[in-house]
């Protein structure tokens, strides 16, 4: 009964150590996640940085517009009504956008 | 032998023996009492001081995004390297085998390891990848600290507003200064009992405070505005061959700075190496004579207290004395007929000061104040300027001269911001602010209060002026900054800065353009300021800057074009 007692006790105090062991080695490894996430996360964020986006387009050989062509569109009853070049424009935008008749 | 010592008594000799034994026996009864009782409670301590360990858990420091969600700064683990010189037994060896690992020369570490104390740092935020390999040296005498390092992925991008912060991870400007209680967090403590090797003890003492993470800051900015605000204002200030400049874009209905920044600039991960001069966010702390861009709340006064009619033709000279000095038109003219809307589009000083002679210089004082002059705006930011607005009972003779035509008061560019938003609102002035709100730690937005308003000026008097505003850049002064597809509003200013160790004004000037669109319905205000351009004026140096900004701007908020205000009443437009 005794010995039994003693057996049982020991067993109890090596789980609890090798748990304890486990719970050590988890810990470290959430902390190596930890670093890793906090790494991929700051490369990302540079990675999309504008000036980096910039300078990749521009090695990529995109320029801006020179010129950016507004189209005004009017609706009717508000504001001046669109001349015929306007009209022009906005059937010109229809077609593009492929919308309505 | 003598036959004295063979002949002693045993029983002598016993109880002599007996007598050292019972003092030997009683020294150690008392020192067993001395350790076992009287001293025992610090022996245990000092036992349990060996065994139990108090980590402290650093807090790790909110992050500030931009208002879409994008990282402005973030802070990452990081673990300082220290040394106790004391236990190092070979300084030379430890530092060279540390040295590659830092990328730092041997000498230098083996001059720390020289210190003379038991604690020194060998390196501070190093990344936990480096840490590792140092720690697998096992080196006796060193250690490893848990930190935290503060990066700023897009290094320059919103800097001055950003802020950064010190060695020890404190914010130590801007909003990292401004938010340090909320973005730091708490710090927690970890105890535990270890064993000689550095093993936790089963069944040991444990206990774990945890730390609170700071809240996120989640910024008004907009990141790619921003970036193309930065751009805009570093090329112009470039080819103006000007001293520096500010741009502030801010959305006038909800006071929100969707863009502010200032020229020169600074990387926010190498603060500490840049000029002091380049890390003041000129924009809010800075304050400069805004010239002509004033004559706005001039024009505002007269017309909120119908003292000037917007049909009223005046008769301007080119020149008008006030007291001992003679106020100039920018250029030589005959005497011209010019109404309030033709003074503010073609930004005649004499016009301004003839306007503001009638309106006087209580009431004019009075408007500068509620237009925000001579107090800050209370946006949240360190170091905010108020500027300077003068009682009238400390304005000179030539106050009424100068006043109404923005030279001897000074605002910040942040506040000459506020003006104009303050019309674009219809006469309702908004406090700016740059915080949408915070993430707490459960991960809930909360949006910050909305802002304060108050009325300045009625909503047609405010339709009035923005009238002139569009006329001026339609037809008068600000014509660089029209923008195709778009009716624009704004005012050109050009103002000479006063003499830094004398009363008096320099040759040297600030150009600015402050204005906003759509004229009939305004989603941007944009302030463009440049400090001491070769170019000199507003409307060739500013102008063309504001213009570069709004057009972005527009374009990537996808702001509509809008329909024409009606012309206001001119004398001058053919």
């Amino acid at each position: 009964m005794v010995a039994a007692t003693v057996v049982g006790l020991v067993s109890a105090q090596a789980l609890v150590a090798q748990e304890s062991f486990r719970i050590a080695d988890l810990s470290a490894e959430a902390d190596r996640l930890e670093a890793s996430y906090g790494r991929l996360r700051l490369e990302v964020a540079e990675l999309s940085a504008p000036d980096r986006i910039v300078d990749a387009a521009r090695k990529a050989g995109l320029v801006l517009p020179e010129e950016v062509e507004m189209l005004r569109l009017f609706a009717v009853g508000r504001g001046p009504q669109p001349s015929a070049a306007a009209t022009d424009s906005v059937l010109a935008l229809k077609g593009v956008l492929g919308g309505e008749r | 032998m003598s036959h004295r010592a063979e002949s002693r008594p045993p029983a002598l000799r016993l109880a002599a023996l007996f007598l050292v034994f019972a003092i030997g026996f009683a020294a150690v009864a008392a020192r067993l009492f001395v350790l076992q009782l009287r001293d025992a409670p610090s022996y245990m301590a000092l036992g349990r001081d060996q065994r139990v360990r108090h980590i402290v858990l650093p807090a790790t420091r909110g992050s500030i995004y931009d208002r879409d969600g994008n990282d402005l700064a973030i802070s990452l683990p990081a673990k300082g390297v220290y040394a106790n010189p004391e236990l190092v037994p070979n300084a030379s060896e430890t530092a060279s085998a540390i040295a590659p690992i830092l990328d730092v020369s041997s000498a230098e570490l083996w001059q720390k390891l020289q210190h003379d104390g038991s604690f020194v740092y060998l390196a501070r935020r190093v990344a936990p990848e480096v840490a590792e390999q140092i720690d697998r040296l096992r080196l006796p005498g060193i250690g490893l600290l848990d930190e935290s390092r503060r990066q700023y992925p897009s290094g320059g991008l919103a800097s001055h507003v950003v802020g950064f912060v010190g060695l020890d991870g404190v914010g130590l400007a801007g909003l990292e200064l401004q938010y340090e209680r909320i973005l730091a967090g708490r710090a927690g403590e970890l105890v535990v009992e270890k064993d000689p090797a550095g093993h936790l003890i089963p069944q040991g003492e444990s206990r774990n405070v945890r730390a609170v993470p700071g809240a996120d800051l989640v910024l008004t900015i907009d990141r790619d505005l921003q970036y193309r605000a930065a751009r805009a204002l570093a090329r112009a200030v470039k080819k103006n061959k000007a001293r520096g400049g500010s741009v502030i874009v801010m959305d006038p209905a909800t006071g929100e700075i969707l863009a502010m920044t200032t020229y020169p600039s600074f990387d926010a991960n190498l603060a500490t190496e840049a000029p002091a001069d380049a890390l003041r966010n000129r924009a809010i702390t800075d304050v400069y004579e805004p010239g002509s861009v004033n004559k706005v709340i001039t024009a505002s006064v007269a017309l909120e207290k119908g003292i000037v009619d917007p049909r009223e033709i005046f008769r301007v000279p080119d020149h008008r004395r006030v007291g001992p000095k003679v106020f100039h038109d920018a250029h030589p003219h005959r005497p011209m007929r010019m109404t309030l809307a033709d003074i503010v589009a073609f930004s005649s000083n004499v016009g301004a000061i003839q306007v503001a002679q009638r309106v006087g210089k209580d009431r004019l004082n009075a408007y500068l104040k509620r237009f925000g002059f001579g107090r800050r705006t209370g946006i949240g930011f360190p170091g905010e300027g108020e500027g300077i607005l003068p009682p009238t009972d400390e304005w000179w003779e030539t106050g009424i001269g100068t006043i109404p035509i923005g030279q001897g008061i000074a605002v910040t560019p942040l506040q000459i911001a506020a003006v104009y938003a303050t019309i674009a609102n219809g006469g309702m002035w908004v406090r700016p602010r740059l915080v949408r709100g915070v993430i707490d730690g459960e991960g809930t937005f909360q949006p910050a209060p909305p802002p304060d308003r108050r009325r300045v000026v009625s909503a047609s008097t405010a339709r009035t002026i923005t009238s002139m505003l569009s006329y001026a850049v339609e037809a008068g002064t600000g014509a660089e900054a029209q923008i195709p597809g778009y009716w624009v509003a704004g005012k050109t200013g050009t103002a000479r800065k006063p003499l830094e160790d004398a009363r008096g004004y320099s040759d040297q000037y600030v150009a600015s353009f402050v204005g906003f669109a759509p004229a009939s319905a305004p989603r941007l205000v944009v302030a463009a300021i440049l400090d001491e351009p070769e170019t000199v004026y507003g409307s060739i140096a500013a102008a063309p800057l504001f213009q570069e900004v709004t057009r972005f701007a527009l374009t990537q908020q996808h702001v509509p074009s809008a329909h024409p205000l009606p012309p206001p009443p001119s004398a001058q437009r053919p």
